[in-house]
């Protein structure tokens, strides 16, 4: 008895400690969450790193070393993503972030300044992000150019190394630092809301259903690389399975993510797959999608 | 030894169990988190192609049936079904998968395919499947054999209603029928006959000869059987009917009158009113034992009792206040209390099957409106207003009102009294055809299937 009665006084102890433990982690936690908001402002910075990245390209392209240079001190701080792409340019937008938003403009009057004869398929490139597929448009690209500098000069074989090297290097570093940011931070607000605005759409939940307001729907989608949708998982599967107004609910909230993924855009042009930055493909690969009729169901 | 063992264990665990919700955080944090507050509320487009069928008789009654279907979701204001010109697949292969593509080009949501075929018996059989055209999956599939084929209609009821089933959640009400006060003759001599509909008007049957006035008609919960108030023998008395021999019985032997009669939610019970002297009361009467109760005391009107679903409360409608108002109380009649306190006057209290809603008439400034309250009296919502609503009735799932309304006539047209329908969100009010005038409309509950 008196054993019992101990352990229980120590069990006791040892909750109010472990709840205080818990708490001061809480606290940790909570603090590390305001981090995160800003961090989605961070992404705006992205298209401040690239245009940055063209101009240190650009003025990088006579001394080959220096580029190469670049991406080599990135890897070291990796810890934080977990990615090999350089998350050291993380500090950096957070200085330039304020001038970011001017600074992409200058990305696009550089071609036209630059007389000199590398510029100009250096420029595309970098603008272009890292789609496989277009990398081969590249290829044309650079083919007729290397065929129009083959008769010109005598050296092609040259010119055709250090074309490539320098293509690579600031598509590289133009990737990279997208990457880099683009890892670390996720989609930004407007992204999120283009998005957001895209399945409210199309989202019909059914009225009502007693408390129909209530039936709050969580779905996990998953993304391909293109905006389309691979996959739609009902995240309560138990409530799915028990209770028809949430399994209505929840298929109405399913039907919206398919049906608006293929839509004809403002401009009039068709869109297959939502809108989602390519870049930062591993920040959207699967999205939690929570469905919330209360807003406009609430009303009554 | 062994104890602290466990004690260390238990610590152990207690240590894990604690730690775990952090480490669920940590992980959920990294996925971006997006909340759909907005939507559209706009009926689901479906698809109801005629049900195929091999023989002349089998493709009439697929294409009535279909039709049937189309226009028991139509009337639903949930959905809506895409016009028939407009599919691209023409012909479904029955029980396997349509050529989703087409129908989403469409734009329709779901769709329905079924087939008719005849058995060696004779009988017919009707099969469906509902398919989901997004998620690319059947999502229903039923099959139903008629005893005859006069049935038919029935079975498309019941399709309708698995089809409004799967896709709302909700129960369905479309295999469900209405009786109602069908009205005839000049305002001096109204001939006021019981009659049943089907729920979306077909099937009309006067049950009563006309001879002597029928009101407020209520369907038992539980039997084929309705309470009512009759004139009959000039005595106005609240008799009981049954649906399927016509008999009909004087409930209880009061010595007034008796009127605004109601089933308790077990269907053993009826709950009415009994004039004495200036007053009205709310009595009980058990229809096993014959026992009576009376609910309610004071100088006052107390009238129009309807039970909550659980039978454990009640609402009715009282001027103790001072004006007509709704009320709720306790079973036993203890704990009565006011819930209506808006402008005007309340009446006419149902309490929603579902149990979430109280609708009622209320007058005010002239106008009447047919509304919804919680039980507490919260949230009120006023669903339609006219020259006059009254009389609310639920249908059996709580999600759709029928009542009367009756509009005034203009130089040589007589005044109309129609039966209305409303959806409970206020949307999709629409009149219900009937044979002439029509009352006092009551929902019945499902009807049984054997």
């Amino acid at each position: 008895m008196r054993l019992s009665a101990v352990f229980s006084a120590l069990f006791h102890v040892a909750i109010v400690v472990l709840a205080m433990t818990t708490f001061a982690n809480r606290s940790q936690f909570s603090l590390e969450a305001p981090e995160n908001i800003p961090v989605e402002l961070l992404t705006v910075a992205d298209i401040t790193n690239v245009s940055a990245a063209i101009e240190e390209a650009e003025e990088l392209e006579p001394p080959e070393e220096e580029v190469i240079a670049e991406p080599e001190p990135e890897p070291e701080p990796q810890q934080m993503a977990a990615l090999p792409d350089p998350v050291l340019e993380l500090p950096e937008p957070e200085a330039e972030y304020l001038p970011s938003e001017d600074e992409p403009q200058p990305v696009e009057p550089e071609p036209d300044p630059e007389p000199t004869p590398p510029p100009p398929p250096s420029v595309r490139p970098v603008v272009r992000p890292q789609p496989p597929e277009r990398a081969e448009e590249f290829d044309f690209a650079q083919a007729a150019a290397l065929i129009d500098l083959a008769p010109q000069e005598e050296e092609p074989e040259f010119n055709l190394d250090d074309l490539q090297i320098g293509e690579e290097t600031e598509v590289q570093t133009a990737e990279r630092s997208r990457a880099a940011v683009g890892l670390g931070t996720g989609l930004t607000i407007s992204e999120k809301d283009a998005l957001k605005a895209a399945i409210e759409d199309c989202w019909n939940p059914p009225v009502g259903a007693r408390d129909a307001e209530d039936l709050v729907v969580e779905l996990r989608v998953h993304f391909n690389s293109d905006g389309t949708v691979r996959d739609v998982d009902i995240m309560d599967f138990l409530s799915y399975s028990s209770d028809n107004f949430y399994r209505a609910a929840a298929e109405s909230a399913r039907r919206a993510v398919h049906q608006c993924e293929n839509r004809a855009r403002f401009d009039g042009s068709y869109r297959q797959g939502y809108d989602l930055p390519a870049d930062e493909y591993d920040s959207w690969r699967s999205v939690i999608l929570e469905f919330n009729p209360r807003n406009f169901l609430g009303g009554g | 030894m062994n104890t602290s063992e466990r004690i260390r264990g238990s610590l152990l665990l207690m240590i894990a169990l604690l730690l775990f919700p952090a480490s669920a955080l940590a992980q959920t944090r990294e996925e971006p988190r997006i909340v759909i507050d907005r939507g559209q509320i706009e009926p689901l487009p479906i698809a109801v192609p005629a049900f195929s069928g091999e023989t002349v008789e089998e493709a009439r009654y697929g294409q009535d049936i279909a039709s049937v279907i189309s226009a028991n979701l139509e009337r639903s204001g949930l959905f809506a079904p895409a016009d028939p010109r407009s599919f691209i697949e023409r012909e479904i292969e029955f029980g396997s998968p349509p050529q989703f593509g087409s129908w989403r080009l469409i734009r329709v949501d779901a769709l329905v395919n079924g087939r008719v075929t005849t058995l060696s018996d004779g009988r017919l059989r009707v099969e469906f499947f509902l398919w989901d055209v997004y998620g690319e999956a059947s999502m229903r599939g039923l099959q139903l054999d008629l005893e005859t084929p006069q049935s038919w209609r029935r079975v498309a009821h019941l399709i309708s209603d698995a089809v409004y089933e799967r896709l709302t959640g909700e129960q369905g009400y479309f295999d469900t029928r209405i009786v109602f006060i069908a009205e005839s003759g000049p305002a001096t001599q109204r001939v006021k006959r019981l009659a049943i509909m089907d729920q979306d008007g077909a099937n009309p049957r006067m049950l009563t000869p006309g001879d002597f006035l029928v009101l407020t008609p209520r369907f038992s919960p539980t039997q084929q059987e309705i309470v009512f108030m009759s004139y009959f023998n000039n005595t106005p008395r609240v008799y009981l009917f049954n649906i399927e021999s016509g008999d009909q019985e004087v409930v209880g032997d009061f010595p007034g009158m008796t009127f605004a009669p109601r089933f308790s939610p077990d269907g053993d019970q009826i709950i009415m009113s009994l004039i004495e002297g200036r007053d009205s009361h709310i009595y009980t009467m058990d229809l096993r034992t014959g026992a009576r109760q009376r609910l309610t005391s004071g100088p006052d009107i107390n009238t129009a009792p309807s039970y909550a679903p659980d039978g454990r409360f009640i609402t009715f409608e009282s001027d103790r206040g001072g004006s007509q108002q709704i009320y709720v109380m306790n079973r036993d009649g203890s704990n009565a209390h006011r819930i209506s306190f808006g402008e005007g006057r309340y009446g006419t209290p149902v309490w929603s099957p579902r149990g979430d809603l109280i609708a009622f008439t209320k007058i005010y400034n002239g106008r009447f409106y047919i509304g919804v309250m919680r039980p507490d009296g919260s949230g009120e919502r006023l669903l339609t207003e006219s020259f006059l609503d009254e009389g609310p009735t639920w249908s059996p799932n709580g999600r759709v009102l029928m009542f009367t309304r009756q509009t005034p006539g203009y130089g040589n047209t007589r005044d109309s009294t129609r039966i209305w329908s409303v959806d409970l969100t206020g949307y999709n009010e629409r009149p219900i055809l009937t044979p002439g005038d029509a009352s006092d409309p009551a929902w019945s509950p499902p009807i049984p299937t054997r």
